[in-house]
């Protein structure tokens, strides 16, 4: 999962990594008062999970409460990249003489780690490895070395870095080194990471990424999964169920087992003229509680015409399948049409089941498709 | 003869003692395997569908012979159980657990190589040589011997599209499931390199998804020449980009910035000359006309 930035340097803190003073604002007034706490100026950051918010001018100065005041009920009533602002990191204005780039990631291919830096931080650095490649050093770590002193004051060093402000930069590469292992992160990226009038080096900015997987031995992950709001809550809702649960924008509700069969069923019904409403698998050899938690989920999306379910049985048993339908039938007001594909291990029974309740299966998965798409189309 | 396992191979359930371990071990046997021990610590001394449980790997060997090993230990105590396995050397090793931490099994991997045997997984539905051994968890009834290789990062859709070829007579060398999380022991190249070797393979079905760069690489070895066998690859997840830094069911299945995209994939494939089919349903179609 990708962290918002104050949740982020919340890690950075942790490991000794410099940050501004600041802390996270989900009202005017509680903008006011950390701002006044840490006193002004301040920037006001929207916390998003994508996109680039200096660009769309959602990073904003205050000098006093009236100018924040005006900046952040702006902000509170902004959507970007199809977020809608609901925290405001408020943090101590920095002022910056010089913005670097520093990043740590897993290279899921090579079982490696790729370190870089570059002098040239603040903007995209697929930017800068376009216009002013020679502005980087990249280095492929060893993970059972890790990024030692001596091969982050390397890399600083090969950009014409020296001395006391080369320690200071390799000092915050090895905290971030740290930080990547230790929290079973996947990404760090630091832009900026900035120098200061007084030749201090602190982080502006935090991209991060930890692993899901991790969350057992990392139980800070799932705090920070139910404390997210909307989509994402419905989605984490969904995996404390067994179901892997990916909203998108469309009106054909998706089920399948398995994720490929599942990702294959989107892309159907996308070449079908169809427009997906998401992405739902309800995993290897699932029971009828969870298909009947599969269509509570769907429902509680609103914009679905239509429900497809596309059913492989191997491990999965299409009666069991069937009996989580009907269950769903009969507990839930399920008021848009439902498309079967069941096929598989005791597919007989299960379709049997389906038709006593007047539901005819298809074994044929495109022409399963094709209904459903239609009848999104229809209910339009 | 199939590639990493055949009907000879002598095979350790870990984890044997568990519903999904014990489950499997009785299809595995009544496809044929030579399931030899289980091993689940503390359950020594037990049987599950005939076959001796015992504490360890080590006291497993004391008793029989045995070269491969699947773990169906679940995510949280994976990583003692696969490191046993690499001491041991069994070969390969094949991790059905799912949700084992990437750091984790990145070290894992990276000791496996050192070692010399291969990881197949984690998060995966295992090998299969239809007709002679199966190491896995899929469904048997769909596959048929043959000399068409299957290499794939899926579980499920594996199953669909074996089916659509032992029906239309495409019957398989071997069907191997990679595994769906972003790193992992067999990748898609080094499964081709291995493909290559394999007498009883005329072609190969590559399924793969969105995330990641094993398809890309793939396609580089072939377009340098060193993989001969004609492929077929179909990619899923081609439409599921609208949410990018989420991944879709697997933990690979995953865009990020400009890695892992599915246009990518299949520019990279087309560049090596390799057909992508449209459909699932499609492969089939392609593999006739090669």
């Amino acid at each position: 999962m990708f962290l918002y930035e104050h949740e982020g340097k919340q890690i950075f803190s942790e490991f000794g990594i410099p940050v501004p003073p600041g802390k996270v604002a989900f009202s005017v007034e509680e903008a006011l008062n950390i701002a006044e706490e840490i006193g002004y100026p301040v920037v006001l950051k929207p916390q998003i999970l994508g996109g680039r918010r200096g660009k769309a001018g959602a990073i904003r100065f205050a000098e006093n409460p009236d100018d924040l005041r005006k900046n952040a009920e702006e902000l509170f009533h902004m959507t970007l990249h199809g977020e809608k602002i609901s925290r405001i990191l408020v943090e101590k204005k920095v002022n910056i003489a010089h913005e670097y780039y520093l990043s740590l990631m897993v290279d899921f291919y090579e079982k490696k780690i790729i370190a870089l830096f570059s002098t040239e931080g603040g903007i995209d650095i697929e930017e800068v490895a376009r216009t002013n490649p020679e502005a980087i050093v990249r280095e492929y770590i060893d993970p059972d070395v890790g990024v030692t002193q001596f091969i982050a004051l390397d890399m600083v060093n090969r950009l014409g870095i020296k001395g006391k402000k080369a320690l200071k930069i390799a000092s915050v590469f090895y905290k971030l080194w740290l930080a990547l292992k230790q929290k079973d992160l996947l990404l760090a990226e630091i832009n900026p990471l900035a120098e200061t009038s007084d030749g201090d080096i602190i982080a502006l900015d935090a991209r991060v990424m930890a692993d899901d997987n991790a969350a057992f031995r990392q139980p800070w992950i799932n705090s920070l999964k139910q404390s997210r709001a909307g989509v994402e809550s419905l989605e984490y809702k969904a995996k404390e169920k067994g179901i892997s649960f990916v909203v998108l924008e469309g009106d054909v509700g998706i089920i399948g087992n398995g994720a490929g069969l599942t990702m294959a069923t989107v892309d159907l019904v996308k070449e079908f003229g169809g427009k997906p409403a998401n992405f739902l698998d309800i995993g290897g050899g699932a029971g009828p509680e969870r298909v009947f938690a599969a269509i509570e989920t769907l429902l509680k999306l609103g914009n679905v015409k239509v429900i497809l379910m596309n059913i492989f049985g191997g491990i999965t048993r299409c009666d069991l399948v069937a009996q989580g339908i009907l269950e769903a039938l009969q507990k839930i007001d399920v008021k848009v049409p439902l498309v079967v594909r069941l096929t598989g291990t005791n597919e007989d029974l299960g379709r049997e089941m389906l038709r006593k309740a007047g539901i005819e299966a298809y074994t044929d998965m495109i022409e399963a498709v094709k209904k459903a798409v239609e009848l999104a189309k229809e209910g339009a | 003869m199939g590639i990493l396992i055949n009907k000879n191979t002598k095979v350790i359930v870990q984890g044997i003692t568990g519903r999904e371990g014990s489950f499997h071990t009785k299809l595995m046997l009544e496809y044929g395997t030579k399931i030899v021990a289980g091993v689940t610590p503390g359950k020594g001394g037990q049987e599950v569908h005939g076959v001796p449980v015992y504490d360890s790997i080590g006291d497993a060997l004391r008793e029989h012979e045995a070269n491969a090993s699947i773990v169906f230990v679940p995510a949280k105590f994976a990583e003692e159980a696969i490191m046993e396995a690499i001491h041991y050397k069994l070969n390969p090793i094949v991790v059905i657990t799912e949700g084992i931490p990437i750091w984790t099994t990145l070290e894992l991997v990276r000791l496996a190589k050192k070692k010399g045997v291969y990881i197949i997984g984690p998060n995966c539905p295992g090998i299969i040589v239809p007709g002679e051994a199966k190491i896995g968890i899929m469904p048997a009834h769909v596959f048929k011997p043959g000399n068409v290789a299957v290499i794939s990062r899926s579980g499920t859709l594996t199953y669909e599209i074996s089916k659509t070829l032992s029906d239309a007579g495409f019957g398989q060398s071997v069907v191997i499931g990679i595994g769906g999380d972003p790193v992992k022991g067999l990748t898609i190249p080094e499964a081709l390199k291995l493909l290559e070797q394999d007498p009883t393979t005329k072609k190969i079905v590559i399924i793969g998804e969105i995330g990641g760069v094993e398809e890309e690489k793939a396609a580089e070895l072939i377009k340098r020449g060193e993989i001969t066998k004609p492929v077929v690859a179909y990619i899923a997840g081609k439409h599921a980009t609208m949410r990018t830094g989420v991944s879709f069911g697997h933990a690979g299945a995953i865009v990020l910035g400009d890695i892992g995209r599915p246009e990518t994939k299949i520019r990279a494939f087309n560049e090596a000359g390799v057909p992508v089919a449209r459909l699932p349903t499609e492969v089939v179609d392609y593999l006739r006309e090669l």
